[in-house]
């Protein structure tokens, strides 16, 4: 009489999750992430080539990797995060970028006065805001941004990341995440208000309730204007 | 109105608009956004700036073509079964190849002997061809000084050191690595692409020393394209050279599975390498700019 053991259904199971296991081989996983790679590559390398020999080595050690990715998990993430890496230790030592400082000192020695408030902006002037900043502009105002702000906002909004996503690909705590993230959106936006001011969709300084470009100075006002 | 509240849900607007707080955590946020008009104000701007900035920041980048093509490329080296890698291995030995071109030789000698009569456009050098075997390639000798070694470097897969589709990029990468400016090949034919270039050295038989070379990678359809370009007036060779074109000189080798176009201009010499069927070689070298 024939009987199965375990043995034999282990080995049968294994048959049948064959197509399981096709679904996360590399190339239906990793490759067709190339692209997004790549438009975080331009970001991080602010040029073509460099992004695209960057992709090329993140890919390749993705693959040498493979077997360490966990299926299910994120594998944007766990490509980014090698992708990050790859570009700090070689690219970005070479690209002879201001001096480097880490964590928490690059935080801290960042002119805090650049963020502070961002300008507000009327209403009624977000569709003239919107005309005038198109796509270069806001692409411009990113690039401007120092490393670890880029890579928040190119991850959380470009990637649309979680900040414990984030945290895992830059290495860092999340309450990290989220203070470059505020800050870097401000900085972010501070390029863009400047970019409106030198288009004339907005006036640089509140003259007038109307034209109110600085939140804090609107709060002086209205309390002026209560008393 | 709490100064302390609306510093706090200012610090913490971000991860409530990204959704990172829990229901209970964001249920304080929304009370005091309830109550605050310039908190609402803030807030309203924030998720506004946040959403107009998005969708242009994830406008969809595509890595280009041929960048993809070379992923792909080294991709299946490295997947290479190890069976396969140990075959490349032995054939790149000088012994066996020996054996097996002695051997391949000795029974293929008469079509060797056939000259390429119906290319009556190409000059048709290479009918005393012998391949003599050099480890770790397969050289291929043509009668012709500087054929053979077009050739030898066309077959070597050398990475690109400067891997761009732009011309001036390529050329202005060059500045100031070789002695001579390069001007890199532009041609009419859309099936020609640049894929980058790199630095190399050039040197026949004949030669005393080598001389600085740069190599040019192009794409002409699904065959690949070497084009040499170096200053021949420091090292002297002097070819066979017949002038078929009035104004630049040009010349067609064949040798073997190649055809090798040695083309002058400026005082440079390129020589492009492909195995390309001679008539396209031609039409393709007709369409450089």
């Amino acid at each position: 009489m024939i009987g199965f053991r375990e043995g034999d259904l282990t080995m049968f199971k294994r048959l049948f999750t064959r197509t399981r296991q096709d679904e996360n081989a590399f190339e239906n996983v990793a490759m067709p992430l190339a692209d997004a790679l790549y438009g975080g590559a331009l970001r991080m390398t602010r040029d073509p080539s460099l992004a695209e020999d960057l992709v090329q080595e993140t890919l390749m050690r993705a693959f040498r990797f493979w077997h360490r990715f966990e299926p299910g998990t994120n594998a944007k993430a766990w490509l980014f995060r090698i992708q990050t890496n790859i570009f700090i230790n070689k690219y970005r030592k070479k690209q002879k970028e201001k001096k480097v400082f880490d964590g928490r000192q690059v935080d801290d020695l960042l002119p805090r006065i650049a963020v502070e408030e961002a300008t507000y902006l009327p209403p009624e002037t977000r569709n003239e805001f919107l005309k005038h900043i198109i796509g270069d502009e806001v692409i411009d105002a990113l690039d401007q941004l120092p490393f670890e702000f880029r890579m928040t906002i190119l991850l959380a909004d470009m990637h649309d990341f979680s900040y414990k996503e984030i945290a895992d690909v830059l290495d860092c705590p999340v309450g990290t995440v989220m203070s470059r993230l505020h800050r870097a959106r401000k900085m972010l936006q501070n390029n863009l208000m400047s970019y409106a001011i030198e288009r004339g969709v907005i006036s640089p300084l509140g003259n007038g309730e109307e034209n109110v470009t600085d939140l804090g100075a609107f709060r002086r006002q209205r309390r002026a204007h209560n008393s | 109105m709490n100064d302390d509240r609306c510093a706090e849900f200012r610090r913490f607007v971000g991860p409530y608009i990204d959704g990172e707080f829990e229901i209970g955590e964001a249920a304080v946020f929304e009370e005091h956004l309830s109550q605050c008009s310039e908190c609402r104000a803030y807030y309203d701007q924030q998720t506004w700036l946040i959403s107009a900035v998005k969708p242009i920041l994830q406008r969809p980048s595509r890595l280009p073509e041929d960048a993809k093509a070379r992923l792909e490329n080294h991709l299946r080296q490295a997947r290479k079964p190890d069976y396969l890698r140990r075959v490349s291995r032995f054939l790149t030995h000088p012994i066996p190849v020996a054996v097996v071109a002695t051997g391949l030789l000795f029974f293929f000698r008469p079509g060797l002997d056939t000259p390429h009569s119906n290319d009556t456009e190409v000059i048709s050098q290479g009918e005393e061809m012998s391949v003599k075997v050099e480890a770790p390639l397969v050289r291929v000798s043509s009668t012709v000084p500087g054929v053979s070694e077009a050739v030898n470097q066309h077959l070597q897969a050398m990475p690109i050191e400067r891997p761009t589709p732009e011309h001036a990029d390529v050329e202005r990468w060059f500045v100031g690595k070789l002695p001579f400016n390069v001007n890199a090949l532009r041609f009419r034919d859309r099936r020609v692409n640049l894929l980058g270039g790199r630095i190399s050295r050039f040197r026949t038989t004949e030669m005393r020393s080598s001389l600085p070379a740069a190599r040019l990678f192009y794409q002409v359809g699904g065959h690949k394209m070497s084009v040499l370009v170096l200053n021949q007036s420091q090292g002297d060779q002097r070819g066979t050279s017949k002038r078929v074109d009035s104004g630049d000189a040009l010349e067609i080798h064949d040798a073997g599975d190649y055809r090798v176009a040695t083309l002058r201009h400026n005082g440079l010499t390129y020589m492009l390498t492909s195995d390309l069927a001679s008539e396209a070689m031609r039409s393709v070298i007709e369409s450089a700019r």
